[in-house]
Formats: C-alpha cells, sequence, structure tokens
C-alpha cells in the first residue's frame, strides 16, 4: 500500500508542547550520536508536559489527553475541514441516494444519449439512465466497499502487526514473510485472480469488499508493526509487564491505545485505496454485478464515450476523484493532528 | 559487496518459492480452465475427463505445483493451456512492449519526483509547494484508467485541433509503418506518450511527497545547521549535503513500488489497447490459462526481488554507515 508521508504545509509544531514523542523520533535521526545531546538541550528548554506551569494564573492551562489534543489540531486544521465537510455531504446524499435522487438508478427513462439538462443534471447514457442517480448509487456502492474495507483492513492489521511487533522471534518473522509476500505481486493482478469467480453473483460487493480487505491489511500491518516494536521497548510497557498484565491486556489497553493516531490515519488512506482498487477492478471487468453500479464501474463503462458524450465519462470520474481527494485530505489533516513533529520518512 | 549480494539473492530464493507456490495455489483454486469445455454440449463426460487428466488438474494442487517447480528449474514454463504456445514465447512478446512504457515512465517519474520534492522542500509553503502538493495529491486520489482516459481524449481533441495525429491512442505502433528512421521513431514516440504520462503522473505523485518529506527531515538536520555556519553557500549546502542524504529513502520506495507500477502498466496497457504484458496476463486470468498467469506473475515477483537487491545495493552506495557496518 502506498502510504506517502504526506506532511501538509498548516501544522503549527513550534507552539505545541513537545511529548515524549520527540525524544523517541530523535532516536533515528543520522549522526545523533555527535549532535544528539544538544538537540536534546534545545528541546529541554520548551515548557514540556513534564514542567508544571509556573504562571497557571495567566494560562490557566488546563490538562488535556492526547486524544483531545489530536482533535483540537484536527479541528483547526482548515483544508481537513474542508474536506471532511464535503466528504459528509457527498456521504450523505449517497446514503439518502434513492430518496433525493430524480430516478431510480435502474429506471430507464425515453431519453437517450443527452447531456446535462434541467430534468437531467448529468445527462443520461445510451439506454437512458439518469447518470445523476446512477452516480448516487454509485457512491453508496463504493462508500460501502470501501468502509468495509477499511473496517476489516485495519483491523486484521492491526492485529497481525501488532502480533508481530509485539512477540517478534518467528510469529514475526512469519507475519512479515507474508507482508512481503503481497509486496511481490501486483494487488490488482491478485485481486484479479481471486474475484475471477465471484465476476457474475449478484450482490458481490461484500465479496469484493472481502477480497480486497485480503490483501491491503498489509499496509496497516507494516505501520503498526513498526510502531509496536519501539513501543514495546517504552517503560509504560515495562511497568505494565511488572505488575503482570498478561500479554493480550498490554497490547489492547496500553499499546493500541499509543498507536492510535497513526492506526487511524492509516484506516483513512485505506479508505481511499479501496475505492480506487474497487474501480480499477470494476475496469477490468470484476466490479459489483449489473444492474447495480458503483463510481468506478460508471466511469470503466463509459471510458470510450469520453470524446463523444463526455458527461458519461467525467462526471462520474470526478465524484470518484473528490472523494478520494477529500479522504486522502481528512488523512493528512489527521496526521498532522495526531504528530505535528512529524516529518520523517520511516516511521 | 560481492558476499552482500550472493548472501541477498540467496535468501531471496525462498521469497520467490512461496509467492510462487502462494500464486500457484490461488490460481488454481479461482480458476476453471475447462469452463470453456464443459459449457460445450458436444464434449462428452470422458472427453473432459481425459482433458483433466492430460492437464493433471485432477491431481491435488502440491503435486502440480511441485511439477510445474520441476519444469522451471530445468527452464521450461510449460504450455498454454488454451493453444498449446509455449509460456515463454507468449510472454516474451508482451515483454519488450510493456517494459518500454514501465521503464521510460519509472525513470521520468523518479526524475521528476526528486526534482519537485526537493524544490517543494527547499520553498517550503510557496505557493510553488502548495501547487506541488495538490497536484500530487489530485493524481494519487485518481483510478489510473480515468486519467489515461482524459490524456486520450484530450490527445484525440488535440489532434483534431492540429489535424494531424501526433498523439496515437490505440497500439504501441502502427502495424507495417514504413519510412526513414525519423518517421518509425516519431510514430513510436507518437504511441509511447500518452500511456508514459499517465503512468508517469500516477507513479510520480506519491513519490514526490516521500522525497519532499525526506528532504524536509534532512534540511532540518544539524550537520546541514553546521554547514551552513561554515559559511557554505546555500546552492553547496543543499546540492552536496542535503541531497544525497534525501534520496536514501525514497530507494526502499521505488523498489517497493514497482509491483504497483506494473499493475498501473496492466491497466494503461487496457486503455491504450497495448499488446503487452498485461493484455496476455488479463486474458489468461480470465480464460484460467494457469502456467500462463503463473509465469507472468511469478517473472515480476523475481524482478521485484532483483529491484530490492538493487534498492539495498544502493542503499550502501548512498549511505556509508551502511556500507562500513
Amino acid at each position: 500500500m502506498p502510504d506517502p508521508i504526506m506532511e501538509s504545509g498548516t501544522f503549527n509544531a513550534a507552539t505545541e508542547t513537545t511529548g515524549p514523542m520527540s525524544v523517541a523520533d530523535d532516536a533515528d535521526i543520522p549522526d545523533e550520536a555527535i549532535v544528539g545531546a544538544a538537540s536534546h538541550l534545545t528541546s529541554g528548554v520548551q515548557p514540556g508536559p513534564g514542567v508544571p506551569a509556573t504562571t497557571a494564573g495567566d494560562f490557566d492551562v488546563e490538562a488535556r489527553s492526547q486524544l483531545r489534543m489530536a482533535m483540537q489540531r484536527f479541528l483547526r486544521h482548515r483544508l481537513a475541514m474542508v474536506s471532511l465537510g464535503i466528504l459528509l455531504l457527498v456521504m450523505g446524499a449517497s446514503l439518502l441516494g434513492g430518496k433525493i435522487a430524480p430516478y431510480k438508478f435502474d429506471e430507464l427513462t425515453d431519453v437517450y444519449s443527452q447531456g446535462p439538462s434541467l430534468d437531467h443534471p448529468m445527462g443520461t447514457d445510451a439506454i437512458g439512465h439518469d447518470l445523476l442517480s446512477q452516480v448516487l448509487r454509485g457512491a453508496q456502492k463504493s462508500v460501502q466497499v470501501a468502509l468495509l474495507v477499511a473496517l476489516l483492513a485495519t483491523s486484521i492489521g492491526v492485529i497481525l502487526g501488532g502480533l508481530a511487533g509485539f512477540f517478534r522471534g518467528w510469529v514475526d518473522a512469519v507475519i512479515s514473510r507474508l507482508i512481503d509476500l503481497v509486496l511481490t505481486v501486483p494487488i490488482i493482478l491478485l485481486l484479479l485472480v481471486m474475484a475471477a469467480k465471484f465476476k457474475d453473483q449478484r450482490n458481490n460487493w461484500l465479496a469484493i469488499a472481502l477480497l480486497i480487505s485480503a490483501v491491503i491489511w498489509t499496509g496497516v500491518a507494516r505501520v503498526v508493526r513498526g510502531i509496536f516494536l519501539s513501543l514495546r521497548e517504552k517503560e509504560f510497557v515495562e511497568a505494565a509487564r511488572a505488575i503482570g498484565a498478561p500479554s493480550r491486556r498490554i497490547i489492547f489497553r496500553h499499546m493500541v491505545p499509543n498507536a492510535i493516531g497513526p492506526i487511524i490515519v492509516a484506516a483513512t488512506l485505506t479508505v481511499a485505496l479501496a475505492i480506487l482498487l474497487e474501480s480499477a477492478l470494476a475496469f477490468l471487468g470484476l466490479g459489483v454485478s449489473p444492474p447495480d453500479t458503483s463510481l468506478g464501474k460508471l466511469v470503466a463503462v463509459n471510458i470510450g464515450a469520453a470524446n463523444t458524450r463526455p458527461w458519461l465519462f467525467y462526471f462520474p470520474g470526478a465524484v470518484l476523484l473528490v472523494i478520494c481527494l477529500c479522504v486522502n485530505f481528512v488523512g493528512d489533516g489527521l496526521r498532522d493532528a495526531f504528530d505535528p513533529q512529524q516529518n520523517r520518512v520511516r516511521q | 559487496m560481492t558476499g552482500f549480494v550472493l548472501r541477498r539473492l540467496f535468501l531471496s530464493i525462498p521469497v520467490i518459492v512461496l509467492s510462487s507456490f502462494l500464486v500457484f495455489a490461488l490460481v488454481a483454486a479461482s480458476s476453471d480452465p475447462l469452463e470453456a469445455l464443459r459449457a460445450n454440449p458436444l464434449a462428452s463426460r470422458a472427453t473432459i475427463a481425459e482433458r483433466e487428466a492430460e492437464l493433471g488438474l485432477n491431481k491435488p494442487v502440491v503435486e502440480r505445483y511441485l511439477d510445474w517447480a520441476g519444469d522451471v528449474v530445468r527452464l521450461d514454463l510449460g504450455r498454454s493451456y488454451a493453444d498449446n504456445e509455449p509460456v515463454w514465447d507468449k510472454l516474451e512478446r508482451g515483454f519488450g512492449v510493456t517494459f518500454r512504457m514501465v521503464a521510460l515512465s519509472t525513470l521520468l517519474a523518479l526524475m521528476l519526483a526528486v526534482g519537485l520534492g526537493v524544490f517543494s522542500a527547499v520553498r517550503q509553503y510557496s505557493v510553488g509547494d502548495y501547487a506541488g502538493t495538490f497536484f500530487a495529491f489530485v493524481f494519487f486520489s485518481m483510478p489510473v484508467f480515468w486519467l489515461a482516459g482524459i490524456l486520450k481524449d484530450l490527445g484525440i481533441r488535440f489532434n483534431q485541433a492540429l489535424g494531424k495525429t501526433v498523439f496515437y491512442t490505440i497500439g504501441e505502433r502502427t502495424p507495417n509503418l514504413e519510412g526513414t528512421w525519423w518517421d518509425v521513431t516519431a510514430n513510436r514516440l507518437g504511441h509511447l506518450a500518452l500511456p508514459t504520462i499517465t503512468l508517469m503522473l500516477v507513479t510520480m505523485a506519491a513519490w514526490s511527497r516521500y522525497q519532499r518529506a525526506a528532504m524536509l527531515d534532512v534540511l532540518s538536520s544539524d550537520y546541514v545547521r553546521t554547514a551552513r555556519a561554515k559559511g557554505l553557500t546555500e546552492f553547496r549546502v543543499i546540492s552536496k549535503h542535503a541531497f544525497r542524504n534525501a534520496l536514501i529513502p525514497l530507494t526502499t520506495v521505488v523498489a517497493i513500488d514497482f509491483a504497483g507500477i506494473v499493475g498501473g502498466a496492466v491497466i494503461t496497457e487496457s486503455v491504450f489497447a497495448w499488446q503487452g504484458m498485461g493484455r496476455v496476463t488479463l486474458g489468461a486470468i480470465n480464460r484460467g490459462d494457469i502456467p500462463v498467469v503463473v509465469a507472468a506473475l511469478v517473472i515480476i515477483a523475481m524482478v521485484v526481488v532483483v529491484f530490492n537487491l538493487i534498492a539495498d545495493i544502493l542503499y550502501a552506495v548512498l549511505d556509508p554507515r551502511i556500507r562500513n557496518a
């Protein structure tokens, strides 16, 4: 899964308190041995969480949890908030779908291949489908698939990545090799091979979602494994182990909450990736089966019409682009919010 | 160095073996090569059973895999179920075509991504940086075939406006073209341009973000501050001290993404109707032509493994700490 470090421009690292994370991050800065001491000195000047606020009367500092701080930072992230707004709007519209659409998505009107008009804001296709109604239905299916994939892939990724990072040894070896294996084959071809069975089934969106989850959990797993490898060496994990907490409790009560930021970010980016993969499958002939449709399918079947009836090709594609773009912007905003120091490539 | 390369090559053998088995089992489990035969009312049960035995389909998967792997070790990829053509001949034809597009677009994407990423980082928060960021996100959030369709549409409109064909939108070359070397080259380039740009833009988007992050990281490091404090010119600081170190993370990313690029190439080829490896593989997947699918996927896997090896070597070249460790 390509998860580029999309560190956007609007974070305000300098004004935030320096959490313990920055010290941990310092560990993999090159030449740390030589200049590490200096950087620790400078970061020590800023009031960290451990330094009591001496001028409480002036500032009225209130203890905030990490999650809440991230939330507040996210709410201030303008681009991410706008994207979230648009996303909610599009998702809301697609969920209401059938109720607000002017026609039924599989209804055949007697207007054929006509460009956008008042009756058909996005035009109609060759057999009289109203494109707006189809786009709404398609968005619903695409989002449905994507959300299920995000849920499943993130769960699998957190569990397997967590196990690998926590237990290391042979568990890590097995899971890491599995991840490597998936990286060696183009995901889309792997999906095609597996999806061949479900080509002609009705309501196959569930099968498609399951298959996509089965190959893209590796992205989340890689992220979680990396974080767990560093978290397991932290004092609070040692403390938990010292008081006899079982592994399950350490993983889910102590480590997962500390890794929640990157997990949420990875889950968000998975949504966009799932939409794109579903559309690629649809293009190669293995998308949701007719009469149902998805955004990817709409673009795919109308690709030949791009030059002659452009509305059929450009409208669904634009909606698809807007959804994925907004999801990625939200993910990027979340990344900034959870980790203001984030400007590192390796995690 | 040689020892390192040999050790890595040796370690990658199990990866290839496992990968090929996984692919073989998946393809065998999810496709039925005899689908067409079964649907044929004239084919008797005996005929089907005979064909099944002939292809070894009645044997357990592990045994079939071992048979196949035994042949592969003897450099025999087997024959296509569909037309009995040797698999290698079938794939070889598409290889060159796909390779041309993948290699060119990867190279261009790499150069542009590095350039754009470094520029964005050096001019952080400038208009150019914001524009670069925005377009990277756009291309990153776009289905490949939609972008390909748009470029195809634009190419056709451009040709129409110009009154002659500059961008060819179908096929990888004009069949039976006769003319001077110059004509042939222009024709090739005209075919190559749009698919390559498609693949390049999609690939470049994510890479430029990695490169920007890596460069920002390096620029805020202490040795860059030291270099500036020594009084070096900004150009020297960036080109000699920052740039080299900022290239390191991208090498891994490029190697890891390679399989994804091939996936993108399959889709791009499909839009522009190229007779490449993607077309062959997609056809084979649809027909349940196991030997062809498995061979194509295993070849891709081997290329990915080799790329990872090259990335590791580059890592050592770029980072003396790894070289001397």
